[in-house]
């Protein structure tokens, strides 16, 4: 399938709640697909692994932070030496379901991005050990992975780790935007639907302005986010020099605005929104936690900033 | 949504580039390509004047009123066409401010309301600037709600008697027609009782008093009416339709798209690349980052969904309310941009000075401007009722006046 129309893909199944799980799979094994694919020659270390992602007997994560913070070499500190990894990865997105994981980690110590370089790691190997992590996001795992003298194949070039890392963000924000733009459609749906069917002061509460008007708000930004996402797809599918551009601003707009939809349509629910029997607080959670999966928003922002100051100097 | 033109889009592209390239007044192309927010001025030039011989002359070449049939004036050009020709035209558009409301808006109501023969005498010279049109609907007593209207115009003869007052008329004062909304039967329902007509703006008893702003500049005007005869040939529509009549000139405003709204980003952005801040330069300090990121996809998503309805127009659909968005945001944005640029200045900010002010007074003239943005062409709240009506199909509010003969509905608040 085709980048674009994979993004086409991820949007319509998040507006579905029974796709939940599909959904939960889709842009993860969306992007890891997309970075390993994408690479010019296919290492070996991979060739054994891609036909069983494509025929899904096989699932794959990309296991990159380590704790708090946001996307940095710095933050790398898992090692890697004579084909061994040592440390620990939290959280890894799906990490307790994966068999293999794409592992940055650390070769060098001169302070530069060339330290970090990637590998594949058999997670139902030894020297690794799996324990899931609760998460705010229920229908979408978190785990810890730790490496105890955990063998790994090189992915890749030595010291080319983290410039893979910062394109493979760059695509999986672009796809995972859909997805929250997805959720943020949803969410401003069922928003309106609650607002037409509930009566209260002997009409619907969707005729008050304060009501309407909240839902019209929402209706912005979720079509803001969508217009910067096709922008972001454009990019994307045709590998054109402003993808870094537009893949923050679809990242950042689409995080918005799925958080901002999620969080009025509980309050235009009132009461059942905040209840476990509504479906409301799925969105909100799942807008949340993918509002931070991919480096949050303070990292998109100063990367958007960066790079919209380097396309003026140039 | 597709970024590439037709071979048929590119070739009128290329035609419009050259005409352009040979005929536009660039000696203004500098200081029209500034102006950000408000009027445009020229120095040591009348912009009245430069406004109407570029239009004249893109008249006189057919690149006036694009969209409108030849005999009118027009090209006969396709939406996509006109929307082409905006962006090519890029800052000497900004010339045709003066002329928006009569091309978008009186040009489409008479083409549809008035007989043929005024169509032919009235048309063309409003295609080619020579004569502008105002629009004489919004009164004291009716603003967002623009049917709650007073203004009455009773039948003598064959002649109407128009006394009454309106307000917020754009470029009424250098005006030479009108398009003008009346109460013609104040005992039945406000929208069943209003009548549209056209008339000259130099006819006896038409006063304009420009209106100053809270920014100091006259944009506006009031215009007062005393026993103005306009003759029963110049009415649009039936008696008592005007409300129908002015729903057409109301759509077509929907229709000028592609033009592009300002926003004030790409001002702020250069600002804080050269502002330095007690610590460093503004565009390097994270607090500045995190606001001009947020700015940054707003102004990019209004772009996009531009692009977006260009797109559509290009697949022969019709734009919708849902371009409603872009006044919408960029209203309120362009005001918070202007704030957060003055507080980047600390307390030298609130200097407007050209001499003494960054950017030459540029934000705060952008400050003082802005709440306009936010309230003409349909205020903020009308422009979300559109949204939630319209596009999220959410009930129309409760209208306690509706079925209220007119000359009973409430006149004072408190008593």
């Amino acid at each position: 399938m085709g980048r674009l129309r994979r993004c086409g893909a991820l949007c319509g199944s998040a507006t579905k709640l029974r796709h939940c799980l599909r959904w939960n799979f889709g842009a993860f094994r969306s992007f890891t697909e997309d970075s390993l694919v994408g690479m010019r020659d296919v290492p070996t270390s991979l060739q054994k692994w891609l036909p069983k992602i494509a025929s899904g007997d096989a699932i794959g994560t990309l296991a990159l932070f380590e704790g708090k913070g946001n996307p940095s070499p710095k933050a790398v500190k898992v090692t890697a030496n004579g084909g061994v990894l040592n440390g620990v990865k939290r959280p890894v997105a799906d990490g307790a379901i994966a068999d293999f994981a794409v592992v940055a980690a650390r070769t060098g110590s001169s302070g530069r991005e060339s330290d970090i370089s990637l590998f594949i790691v058999d997670l139902k190997a030894g020297g690794v050990e799996v324990k899931s992590l609760t998460n705010i996001d229920l229908t979408r795992g978190q785990a810890e992975i730790a490496f105890k003298d955990a063998k790994a194949e090189p992915l890749g070039a030595p010291g080319e780790g983290w410039s893979v890392i910062t394109q493979v963000l760059d695509r999986a924000a672009v796809l995972m935007a859909f997805e929250q733009v997805g959720g943020a459609d949803r969410a401003l749906e069922m928003g309106r639907d609650y607002a037409l069917d509930r009566i209260a002061f002997g009409r619907p509460i969707g005729s008050f302005q304060a009501v309407k008007h909240m839902l019209a708000d929402m209706y912005v930004s979720a079509t803001l986010a969508r217009s910067n996402c096709y922008y972001g797809a454009w990019a994307l599918s045709t590998n054109a020099g402003e993808l870094p551009e537009a893949a923050a601003a679809a990242r950042i707009s689409a995080t918005q605005a799925f958080q901002h939809c999620a969080k009025n349509n509980i309050q235009v629910h009132g009461g059942m929104g905040f209840t476990w029997e509504f479906d409301c607080h799925m969105y909100y959670r799942r807008a949340n936690a993918v509002a931070l999966g991919l480096g949050s928003l303070s990292y998109w922002e100063d990367a958007l900033i960066d790079r919209m100051r380097k396309k003026n100097a140039a | 949504m597709n970024f590439d033109d037709t071979p048929q889009e590119a070739a009128f592209r290329a035609e419009a580039k050259a005409w352009i390239a040979a005929n536009a007044p660039k000696q203004y192309e500098d200081e029209l390509r500034k102006a950000s927010l408000g009027r445009v001025a020229l120095k040591g030039a009348n912009i009245l004047e430069v406004a109407k011989a570029w239009q004249r002359k893109k008249a006189d070449a057919g690149w006036a009123c694009l969209h409108w049939p030849k005999e009118y004036g027009g090209r006969g050009a396709s939406p996509i066409e006109r929307v082409i020709w905006q962006q090519e035209e890029g800052p000497f558009g900004r010339l045709s401010s003066m002329f928006i409301i009569g091309h978008g808006m009186c040009g489409p109501t008479m083409m549809a309301f008035a007989g043929e023969e005024q169509k032919r005498k009235y048309l063309p010279p409003l295609a080619s600037g020579e004569k502008i049109w105002c629009q004489l609907f919004s009164e004291p007593a009716g603003g967002s709600d623009v049917a709650g209207l007073r203004t009455r115009a009773e039948k003598h003869g064959d002649e109407w008697v128009i006394n009454g007052q309106k307000i917020w008329t754009s470029g009424a004062h250098y005006s030479d027609y009108g398009i003008l909304l009346t109460r013609t039967d104040p005992d039945v329902a406000k929208h069943k009782g209003l009548t549209m007509f056209f008339l000259d703006m130099k006819s006896p008893g038409v006063e304009v008093r420009p209106i100053k702003q809270a920014s100091g500049a006259s944009d506006f005007n009031e215009v007062y009416f005393t026993d103005v005869r306009i003759p029963d040939s110049q009415r649009l529509g039936n008696v008592n339709d005007g409300w129908n009549v002015s729903l057409t000139t109301l759509m077509n405003e929907r229709m000028s798209i592609g033009a592009g709204v300002a926003t004030g980003f790409p001002e702020l952005l250069d600002f804080c690349n050269s502002l330095m801040l007690e610590d460093g330069p503004a565009i390097e300090n994270r607090a500045v980052r995190s606001k001009l990121a947020n700015w940054a996809v707003k102004a990019s998503g209004l772009k996009y969904t531009s692009m977006r309805a260009i797109s559509a127009l290009s697949r022969g659909e019709r734009p919708g309310p849902e371009n409603s968005i872009g006044k919408l945001v960029a209203g309120s944005m362009i005001q918070d941009v202007a704030t957060y640029a003055l507080d980047l200045q600390g307390a030298a900010g609130a200097l407007s000075g050209p001499e003494d002010a960054e950017v030459a007074g540029k934000f705060q003239a952008m400050l003082l401007r802005a709440p306009g943005t936010r309230v003409e062409g349909g205020t903020d709240e009308i422009m979300r009722n559109i949204i939630a009506e319209r596009v999220l199909g959410l009930p129309g509010d409760i209208r306690v006046d509706k079925d209220v003969p007119f000359n009973k509905i409430p006149t004072k608040g408190r008593a």
